[in-house]
């Protein structure tokens, strides 16, 4: 079993990985990633580092198996519930004289956000005229978080979220319980389109958006990268349009400060000027 | 057992304390103002990449994993529950253990599963010190017992004890650099 990953060794599978899938990982925050690589090690059985870079350089099933191992953090749904009432209560009014709202999830991974958002969406009314934008490396992540289907075990925790959120219903209005699945509601995605981008290479979509959904994605940045995005998704804000970022991530670059106005100190929410 | 370290830390004390806790997940509030309420020395949880000062309690925020990184950082993730819990005290643990070698003291209290464990053998084999709360005085005993049981632990301290070894390593700190 593989324990610790020494620097030396991180750097070869870094470059491995960048030089045969241009998928860059040397601006990640390392604890975090070293951790995911040795998870990932552990799981497919290869806990030797030099042979686990040379593999992944050669085997693209392998790299695959990396990419969704490192992009699925887990979050839950309605993580932070006093952040979404935040969200109803004093951001959603703001796009009430909008005729169409446009919204981005960046890095949509397991998709809790994205469903949270759009059960948030449909409960005040701004479902129907709000395009969802969800953005990720491949089509198979992109699927992953559309799929809305989520372990029946975690609807418990979901719903005790969804309460202290105080939303309209219950929560299982919004999925059919299929085995050991709840799968959610697909007619919320009616509006839902995709794209396929690098987050990590600076790509952006066309366009722009009344609201950013960008929480704890950039903590597995490092600061340079954390700069670099957040300064890309200030750029993508309409003017007025709304950022959330993570309750324990802070817009740190100079350029990005002067344009973002903290709204909801408590819940990280920025006006772009 | 914690609240009375804290309370009982020198005014000056000097080195960073991280904590790591098992703690309620849908809890943000409450936690870090009680602590801060029983300590000497400035309190807070930290926000991902915040530098880590001299002095100051960090705990690690609710539903976040807590790293230490390279270059005295602190960094948050929100991977999934490592040993049922998030925030996991072996992530913390193991990272610190990395990055600070025989510079670091890990300490771990009284607590319901073996979570830590595997941490306090890291930093035992990075050349750091470890010290457990003495099984027999804790509320439950599991997490000290399951350290003790992998690892070659240099203390096993009664609170008063523990306590005064962290205020003599601070004062013999103090003389040295003045």
């Amino acid at each position: 079993m593989l324990e610790e990953l020494e620097i030396r060794s991180l750097r070869e599978i870094i470059n491995a990985v960048r030089d045969n899938y241009a998928y860059d990982m040397s601006d990640f925050a390392q604890a975090s990633l070293k951790h995911r690589i040795v998870t990932f090690a552990n799981k497919v059985d290869i806990s030797d580092p030099a042979r686990l870079a040379e593999r992944l350089g050669k085997d693209e099933n392998l790299f695959d198996g990396l990419l969704e191992h490192m992009t699925v953090p887990v979050t839950e749904l309605f993580r932070d519930p006093s952040f979404w009432r935040g969200l109803r209560n004093s951001i959603f009014p703001r796009f009430a004289d909008l005729n169409k709202v446009n919204v981005w999830v960046p890095g949509c991974a397991s998709g809790h956000e994205l469903w949270s958002l759009l059960i948030a969406l449909s409960e005040s009314n701004l479902l129907h005229r709000t395009d969802v934008l969800i953005t990720g490396r491949n089509e198979k992540l992109l699927e992953k978080g559309l799929s809305g289907l989520y372990l029946i075990a975690d609807m418990e925790l979901a719903a005790n979220n969804y309460q202290r959120f105080e939303g309209k219903q219950s929560l299982t209005d919004y999925y059919t319980v299929e085995g050991q699945f709840a799968q959610f509601d697909h007619n919320l995605l009616k509006n839902v389109k995709t794209e396929v981008l690098l987050h990590d290479q600076g790509h952006t979509p066309s366009g722009r958006f009344h609201f950013i959904l960008g929480r704890n994605l950039m903590i597995y940045y490092n600061n340079s990268l954390q700069e670099k995005t957040q300064q890309l998704f200030c750029e993508k804000l309409e003017k007025k349009g709304v950022l959330a970022i993570g309750n324990k991530e802070n817009i740190i670059g100079r350029k990005a400060n002067e344009q973002l106005v903290e709204i909801n100190p408590e819940e990280k929410l920025y006006r772009k000027l | 057992m914690l609240m009375e370290v804290l309370s009982e830390l020198d005014s000056d004390f000097s080195l960073p304390v991280i904590i790591a806790l098992h703690r309620l997940k849908h809890i943000r509030e409450g936690l870090v103002e009680a602590l801060s309420l029983k300590s000497n020395l400035k309190t807070l949880e930290p926000n991902d990449k915040q530098k880590i000062e001299p002095g100051v309690v960090y705990l690690a925020p609710a539903n976040y994993h807590m790293y230490i990184e390279l270059g005295n950082t602190f960094s948050l993730s929100t991977e999934p529950l490592v040993n049922y819990s998030r925030p996991a005290i072996d992530l913390t643990l193991q990272s610190a253990a990395y990055v600070y070698r025989d510079k670091l003291i890990g300490i771990l209290l009284s607590g319901a599963n073996k979570d830590g464990a595997l941490g306090m053998k890291r930093i035992h084999d990075y050349g750091g010190l470890t010290i457990v709360q003495d099984p027999e005085e804790c509320r439950i005993d599991t997490m000290p017992r399951a350290a003790l049981e992998i690892t070659n632990i240099n203390h096993t301290y009664s609170t008063a004890r523990m306590i005064a070894f962290l205020n003599m390593v601070h004062r013999k700190r103090k003389l040295v650099t003045g």
